[in-house]
């Protein structure tokens, strides 16, 4: 003991020392103007720290002079010190050379120092004396004053023994019990080598993931032209496969309007240009599907309502450069599904038509088309004919298949078929399910898409209801499953060209149904109010990103997707395609 | 209170954990399997309550809404986990992966 009172007396004798020395600087440099002297006082506080004496000179707040503590009186000057030069340039740049370290929690302890997190506790051989570091503490003099007046107190071993008795009331305490029962169900999921799952954070998720429904989908733009758009149905829609922000928009006529008004109109419409369309195509039938060429930029094909497939080149003018004949083959009812299949260089164009027919056009020639083929399945009334026309109201093929498409029928079932059969007869396979006409299949073409879910296949119908399909599996041909949310005609289904689980519907009402099949397989994420107009076509972007609706009345809002619902959740997609293998 | 001990007993005869220590944030150990002979509990109790503060705040600095839930340190010899709290922490060390497994 007499040895430590000793060095302490020493200590004490040194910083007295010090402070002379210090003093006599401090009026020195107070008579000069003098700029930041922050790094030399900070290298002497580092030599301070070295030599082991008494840190407490360590902090500068002002550019002159330097801190030194222990005596009551000095400390008050020196805070009214500080206090006055507070006002001053130069603490102003103090404090933004050495910012204060954010949320600090200078804790008060009776028997230790107060610092920030930097302690650094040495332990040395004569150990009564701890003697703290304080770089960073706040340049707040009061506290500064604070620690100073601590430090005085200090230096009793911050690693002393505390009693019995306050150990077991601080285990006793309700505090503790908590802390331990939580800590240690934590580390006994550690130690068994599992995931440490704190069972509190997993149900907060859980309510977060819940919430995703809500404004998933919000308007972005709206697009319509008074002259050209009013009162005609939105026929068909189709984003432009080279420029991003591209669509073009094909309509009906228009029964109130004029004479003079032009029969059939596809627009195309660009996001960047909102107020009028980017083109206008104009043909002398309405126009009941259009679709641009993913192999020419600038050439929109259209199928008329009286049969014509006819072809616009944007370059030249607004009436189509090309038109198929109504004779000689073709068709002669609307045509209701065009697509262009083959690669860059030996493209062809399907169309079929109301009736059942499809044909092989070759843009070159489209004066006849290459092959006709009649889709025809069995009569169910079993009259006269033993084969019904199929009266398709959509066509699909899946990407990259040059052969195998899929068609939607009045009658309610949808048929597979191939466009190049092996036997002279037209095997169609049918999915019968839906109990009125089928207005609109869709396949996933998501790249995302594992083998499994690129199969799948969407079909919504007049009977209020959309269905899932399965289209490897030929055996049940039974739907996997049945969306049923609306309360009106579907008119049209589209899977999302990115997201593999996600797809959208539109029906009669004006609601836009977005559906993530991996969340849930019996409700929609978000119903979409559209307005009061039945949406009869839509088309996502090719980005997944947004979503083109075209209503009975011309006009065309675009909808954008949420990035919360852009997010692919993999471990549930992944239990969706177990759901959907265990279905077969 | 027996609960206490009860799991302390649970966790430390698991097959690989070298001991377990509780302390508060100032490194005052509450309960400690080391014993009072070798130094290592007490080291333990010193060094582990600023790390774990530090890996408390650099959470909170990353995003303010976080805070830290777990701390593991997996070092050649051993491995020391570290459930925190707001004044408390639990901490266990644990030997190397290979002695695990052995009561599965």
């Amino acid at each position: 003991m007499n040895n430590n009172y000793q060095d302490k007396q020493k200590l004490l004798q040194e910083k007295k020392e010090k402070i002379a020395r210090l003093k006599e600087e401090q009026m020195r440099q107070q008579l000069q103007i003098a700029s930041v002297r922050l790094p030399q006082q900070i290298t002497q506080v580092e030599e301070n720290a070295d030599s082991n004496q008494s840190s407490h000179q360590a902090q500068p707040t002002q550019n002159q002079g330097v801190i030194a503590p222990p005596q009551q009186s000095d400390l008050i000057s020196l805070y009214l010190q500080t206090k006055r030069k507070k006002l001053g340039f130069q603490t102003i740049e103090m404090y933004s050379n050495n910012p204060a370290p954010p949320q600090t929690e200078v804790m008060t302890i009776e028997f230790g120092v107060q610092c920030d997190f930097e302690i650094q506790q040495q332990k040395q051989e004569n150990d009564d004396q701890v003697i703290p570091i304080m770089e960073n503490v706040r340049r707040d003099s009061r506290k500064k004053r604070e620690i100073l007046q601590s430090a005085e107190k200090v230096i009793e071993k911050v690693e002393k023994n505390i009693s019995m008795e306050e150990i077991n009331s601080i285990v006793q305490s309700q505090s503790f019990q908590r802390f331990f029962s939580r800590s240690s169900k934590t580390i006994e999921k550690a130690i068994h080598g599992g995931e440490v799952d704190v069972l509190e954070d997993l149900m907060n998720t859980q309510q977060v993931a819940q919430e995703i429904g809500k404004d998933n989908l919000t308007k972005l733009l709206s697009f319509s032209d008074k002259v050209y758009t009013e009162n005609r149905v939105v026929t068909s829609i189709q984003w432009s496969p080279t420029l991003p922000n591209t669509f073009l928009a094909a309509y009906s006529q228009n029964e109130e309007g004029s004479i003079t008004d032009q029969v059939g109109v596809v627009l195309l419409w660009s996001l960047q240009l909102k107020s009028r369309p980017e083109f206008y195509c104009f043909a002398n039938s309405p126009i009941t599907s259009a679709c641009f060429h993913p192999f020419s930029p600038n050439v929109v094909l259209g199928g008329l309502y009286n049969g014509q497939v006819v072809v616009w080149d944007l370059r030249a003018k607004h009436t189509p450069e090309k038109r198929s004949t109504l004779n000689s083959g073709g068709h002669s009812y609307p045509i209701y599904g065009l697509s262009i299949v083959g690669s860059q260089n030996a493209n062809n164009v399907i169309s079929s038509s109301n009736d059942g027919r499809i044909c092989i056009w070759n843009l070159a020639q489209l004066n006849q088309p290459q092959k006709i083929i009649d889709l025809k399945t069995k009569n169910k009334q079993q009259t006269t004919n033993p084969q019904v026309e199929v009266n398709s109201t959509c066509m699909v093929f899946p990407q990259g298949d040059a052969n195998n498409f899929y068609v939607g029928a009045e009658d309610g079932c949808i048929y597979k078929s191939k466009l190049h059969q092996n036997t002279n007869e037209n095997i169609v396979i049918p999915f019968e399910e839906h109990l009125a006409p089928v207005s609109g299949i869709s396949l996933n073409s998501s790249p995302q898409a594992s083998p499994i879910i690129s199969n799948l296949l969407l079909s919504s119908s007049f009977d209020w209801t959309c269905k899932l399909w399965n289209t490897r599996t030929q055996s049940d041909n039974k739907c996997l499953a049945t969306f049923e949310c609306s309360e009106d005609y579907v008119y049209d289904v589209q899977w999302n060209g990115q997201h593999p689980s996600l797809f959208s519907t539109t029906d009669g009402e004006g609601y836009v149904d977005l559906w993530d099949l991996s969340y849930d397989l019996e409700a929609p994420i978000t119903r979409y109010k559209s307005g009061n107009n039945s949406i009869n076509k839509s088309q996502w972007s090719k980005d997944g990103t947004k979503i083109a609706i075209g209503d009975s009345f011309g006009e065309i809002q675009i909808l954008q997707l949420s990035q919360k619902a852009q997010k692919v959740d993999h471990e549930r997609l992944a239990k969706l395609e177990q759901w959907i293998k265990s279905e077969k | 209170m027996s609960e206490i001990e009860e799991t302390i007993n649970r966790i430390k005869t698991h097959k690989s954990v070298q001991g377990i220590v509780i302390c508060n944030n100032d490194g005052q150990i509450i309960r400690s399997t080391y014993g009072t002979e070798s130094k290592e509990g007490e080291n333990i109790a010193r060094t582990i309550p600023t790390l774990a503060a530090k890996a408390k705040s650099t959470v909170r600095d990353l995003d303010p809404q976080n805070e830290l839930t777990f701390l593991r340190i997996k070092s050649k010899n051993n491995e020391i986990m570290v459930a925190p709290d707001k004044e408390f922490l639990l901490i266990v060390v644990q030997g190397p992966k290979e002695e695990k497994k052995e009561d599965e």
